[in-house]
């Protein structure tokens, strides 16, 4: 499924806390609430986020990872050992596009430019949210269930390399994506997850 | 059935609605994958099935199985030039089906793309495609339509319009989607997409899947005070769980209908089930509803507009409609538009956003532009940047159309006149998307003198807008202030007309800074004529909320009225959270330079330094009793959580301006700077994030550092060499990855390699810990003041 233009609500209160806000503690004066909420806005405003999914069929899962019915294997213990029972593994991948970021280089002042690399940081997020969530009302037409608990490449013991897996079944060349040889995506405010379905 | 019909059976009782669909299917063997709209097309006798059991357990309105029936839909499968076809051909076999048994109405679900302003799906293009799925169900004979499962309100909206421009006068019901935070996926709130959606025409309105019925009941009520049309109600059974292997919902037929009294007593007269409901479920549920009372009517709040995520109720507290996004007036704006530039546009809604107003007043009406498409992109961005209500302000049926047809919301429109143009052109727009008036005593012949020959006028158009739907609640009547200085009885016949609407119960609105136009300190008069008006009962000015003393009289209005509950509003703007005169104190020339790091102002410091330095301060005084001292109350107020990373750095920033302007007196006079510690940083071979580091780069300078920044992407060699050549010791690295974590460690060991021991690391970045730093000989830094402490550290 592709999503070209997702609806991600402004997500004012993730990019505050991603800044290190407190929500309790934090003193800010009109002056420079404005100032944040519009550098934020406009950050906003040029962010295009964007994504899609693919469940894969499942054959077996082991305590190091799982096997796919074509034989590819996706390693990650912690993932497999919580998903032991699933049918499929769900694939996703979401970005909000090069605007933004770049943008963000342009801008002289660094206080604007970590407004704007939080902002972007919190739309990839909060995309990846949305494409979950609809991918969960679509399977469940299909009768088949979305684990909320998602994993992506580079964190826990699930190596970053899968990115590599994720980019050629996703085809992200597609959303513009580039893969380097260290494995990033490009533009940099991309984000890949996999989640178990049963 | 018509409209009428389908309000009149509402009003007699309850209605109940059918359960699920895709699991049925299944049940009756539907292979997982397929078309679900094509499968039924070819097999019709199983959803003939399917719907005479929902109609044996008493559903009395049965959807047809059109769910995925629309172009985009279909075109995953590659039918959609069979839309027509397929859909009106389900329709007419359900139809014939039920006949003389249920009601069978059109379903019409979401696209799966997001529509305009937030989405890339453009709304005249939404609305087409429903109107092509609403068309081809009309065609083939539906009762009515239910738009459900939107998880989005300007889609729902876009729906909306595309059934009524295809079938006006049959009935609608439209549901959402709502999680467990009461939001759907888009952000909508039941009660802003409900005031969006009733008054743009929706028969019912509520919400489908989403939830268990306990919890959705929760989701009615919050809506029930401001149904004008009944409520809907089409929970899961429960919430799903996995056994052995299988997705179940946890509530048996009877725990589901269980909860019909709750539904019902939260406001809900229709009802039926979704996922994981069963016939068996509706039968339960129907014969549960049977015994159900309807709860007594309450009275509704019609004053009311709202945003897509945002409400606002006229005629309860004062309502201040920010008037700033308009060009009257203000040439740097002007010059903006006549460019297409509408920066100042999203700048002006956060200002009167943060500075307390309710709604805000959008005006496009300028020589030289487009006014109809201005309006339309104004509209969109402010739809997106702001979660108050609009109020749309134009003279232009063009325009007025291209923002209120756009608009996720309902908006409040400003005006219609008694004048034959406005009535009869642009009072049918207004109409048409359920928009809130403002009305303006004003003719053909111009403005009656007295407020008695204005009332009149008033009338003539509340019976007007009466024809299409208004009531008198749906209106706001403008007070219609002129400017005293030329006519000295326009605030008194304003007052008067204020006090006759008040008496009939009417809501008023009035242009405040009219009355002092052309007079010296027009805020006072401005202030004591919102004072006088308050009194006779004013409901809302169009004013500007950047007027501090202004918004400090609503508050201090709203609480003398009773109208703020515990003084909350009041009292938590005298604490200096909103739109309160802050106390104007006279700040010495050091302690404004102070100020002015602490805010971070760093477009303005330097002529504060100036004029310090012009009171006798100097220069190595201000270094070092202003503003180290003031970064440092930056750093500690960092520290302590009070201000977040955007307020160091803005804080650096400015520290950088002033210290940049004294840097040359500090150089060619008695108080030569002393040499700064040097510090080299850089994002590490491999890595190309350079954020973090720039952020950490910033703050050491204004720390007192003289930072050699290497970029990013550096080999160790390069970091090492640099360290040499320069004679430094403090080395920050920064990686993003776990991939390019590894390359921190080449540089502490090339380092070792070298026998360059006198050499301290402080490492940083997203996937870094004190665990990897200390695994590698450096100092883990979690955020910028920890770098700087650290790098401190190696200096004492």
């Amino acid at each position: 499924m592709d999503y070209s233009g997702l609806a991600v609500p402004f997500p004012e209160k993730e990019i505050f806390l991603r800044l290190g806000g407190n929500i309790f503690k934090n003193r800010m004066d009109e002056q420079f609430l404005c100032r944040f909420r519009k550098s934020a806005m406009r950050a906003f405003e040029l962010c295009r986020p964007r994504g899609r999914w693919q469940i894969f069929p499942v054959s077996s899962v082991t305590g190091c990872g799982m096997i796919l019915s074509d034989g590819t294997f996706i390693p990650g213990g912690d993932f497999a050992g919580r998903n032991g029972d699933i049918s499929f593994l769900w694939c996703a991948a979401v970005t909000v596009g090069k605007e933004v970021t770049e943008a963000r280089d342009s801008l002289e002042m660094v206080s604007e430019r970590a407004i704007y690399d939080a902002v972007a940081g919190e739309c990839a997020d909060a995309a990846m949210d949305m494409v979950q969530s609809l991918a969960a009302g679509e399977l469940r037409r299909r009768n088949l269930f979305l684990a909320e608990r998602r994993f992506s490449p580079g964190y826990g013991d699930m190596p970053l390399d899968l990115q590599r897996f994720c980019f050629s079944s996703l085809h992200l060349e597609e959303l513009n994506i580039i893969l380097n040889d260290k494995f990033f995506m490009i533009p940099e405010k991309s984000v890949t997850a996999f989640a178990g379905v049963r | 059935m018509t409209r009428k019909e389908f309000k009149k059976y509402c009003e007699a009782g309850f209605l109940v609605l059918d359960g699920a669909t895709g699991t049925e299917l299944l049940k009756r063997g539907m292979p997982g994958g397929v078309c679900p709209e094509l499968w039924v097309f070819e097999h019709p006798e199983v959803i003939c099935d399917i719907h005479d059991s929902y109609i044996s357990a008493g559903s009395n309105i049965v959807y047809a199985p059109t769910f995925g029936g629309n172009r985009c839909k279909l075109a995953e499968f590659g039918l959609a030039p069979r839309v027509a076809e397929i859909v009106s051909s389900l329709a007419s076999v359900t139809v014939k089906n039920a006949s003389g048994r249920a009601w069978v109405f059109g379903d019409i679900a979401p696209t799966g793309r997001f529509v305009e302003p937030f989405g890339d799906l453009p709304f005249e293009e939404a609305v087409a495609i429903f109107k092509e799925s609403a068309a081809a169900l009309a065609a083939g004979g539906v009762d009515g339509f239910v738009i459900e499962t939107m998880m989005d309100l300007q889609e729902a909206r876009a729906a909306l319009i595309g059934v009524r421009e295809a079938a006006p006068e049959l009935p609608v019901i439209v549901t959402m989607t709502f999680d467990a935070s009461r939001r759907t996926l888009t952000g909508n709130t039941p009660e802003a997409a409900l005031i969006a959606l009733q008054s743009l025409g929706a028969d019912a309105f509520g919400c489908n899947c989403s939830t268990g019925p306990e919890e959705m009941a929760g989701i009615i009520a919050s809506m029930r005070p401001y149904a004008k049309i009944p409520l809907v109600a089409k929970p899961n059974a429960g919430l799903p769980r996995l056994v052995d292997g299988r997705t179940v919902f946890s509530m048996s037929p009877e725990q589901f209908s269980g909860c019909a009294g709750t539904l019902i007593s939260a406001g809900a007269s229709l009802l039926g089930g979704c996922c994981g409901t069963t016939p068996e479920h509706i039968a339960a549920l129907s014969r549960q509803v049977k015994k159900c009372i309807r709860p007594e009517k309450s009275p509704v709040i019609s004053a009311v507009v709202s945003s897509a995520s945002g409400i606002r109720q006229i005629g309860g507290k004062f309502t201040v409609i920010g008037e700033r996004i308009n060009p009257t007036g203000k040439k740097a704006f002007q010059a903006q538009l006549r460019d297409g530039i509408l920066d100042m546009v999203s700048d002006f809604a956060i200002q009167q956003s943060n500075a307390g107003a309710h709604i805000l007043d959008v005006n496009m009406g300028l020589s030289g532009i487009n006014e109809a498409q201005m309006m339309r992109r104004a509209t969109a961005l402010l739809a997106k940047s702001t979660s108050l209500p609009l109020c749309i302000d134009s003279t232009d049926p063009e325009a007025v159309e291209a923002a209120l047809r756009l608009y996720p919301g309902r908006a409040l429109f400003n005006s219609i006149s008694a004048e034959k143009d406005r009535l009869e052109k642009i009072l049918p727009i207004a109409a048409r998307y359920g928009a809130m008036l403002v009305i303006l005593p004003l003719t053909d012949a111009g403005i009656p003198a007295t407020a008695a020959g204005r009332m009149e006028v008033v009338d003539k158009i509340i019976a007007a807008a009466a024809n299409y739907g208004y009531d008198t609640a749906d209106i706001c009547v403008d007070a219609l202030i002129m400017a005293v200085a030329s006519e000295p009885q326009a605030a008194k016949t304003a007052l008067e007309l204020i006090s006759l609407c008040s008496s009939r119960q009417l809501n008023t609105v009035c242009g405040l800074s009219n009355v002092s136009f052309g007079l010296p300190d027009r805020a006072l008069l401005n202030r004591t004529f919102l004072g006088m008006a308050m009194g006779r009962g004013l409901s809302a000015a169009i004013a500007n909320p950047l007027f501090s003393e202004l918004m400090a009289m609503v508050y201090a209005g709203d609480a003398l009225y009773e109208r703020d509950d515990n003084m909350s509003a009041y009292l938590a703007a005298a604490d200096g959270n909103s739109g309160m005169p802050v106390q104007n104190l006279s700040l010495s020339p050091a302690d404004a330079v102070k100020e002015a790091v602490l805010r971070g102002e760093s477009g303005r410091v330097v002529e504060m330094v100036k004029t310090a330095l012009q009171s006798g301060i100097t220069p190595q005084d201000m270094l070092n009793t202003v503003l180290i001292p003031a970064v440092k109350e930056v750093g500690r107020r960092y520290e302590q959580k009070t201000f977040f990373l955007p307020q160091l750095i803005a804080g650096a920033e400015a520290m950088s301006a002033a210290s940049a302007y004294l840097e040359p007196m500090l150089n060619s006079g008695d108080a030569a700077a002393e040499a700064k510690p040097k510090f080299i940083i850089a994002t590490v071979k491999g890595d190309i994030h350079d954020i973090g580091k720039n952020i950490v780069a910033a703050v050491l300078r204004n720390y007192g550092f003289e930072v050699i920044d290497l970029g990013k992407d550096v080999p160790a060699e390069v970091i090492l060499d640099t360290a040499e050549k320069e004679g430094v010791s403090l080395i920050g690295l920064s990686a993003l990855m776990t991939t390019t974590m590894g390359a921190m460690r080449e540089v502490t060991l090339l380092a070792g390699q070298r026998k360059l021991d006198h050499l301290h690391f402080i490492v940083g970045g997203a996937v870094v810990d004190k665990e990897f730093a200390d695994s590698i000989g450096a100092v883990y830094a979690a955020d910028p003041m920890d770098a700087v402490n650290a790098a401190n550290s190696f200096l004492h």
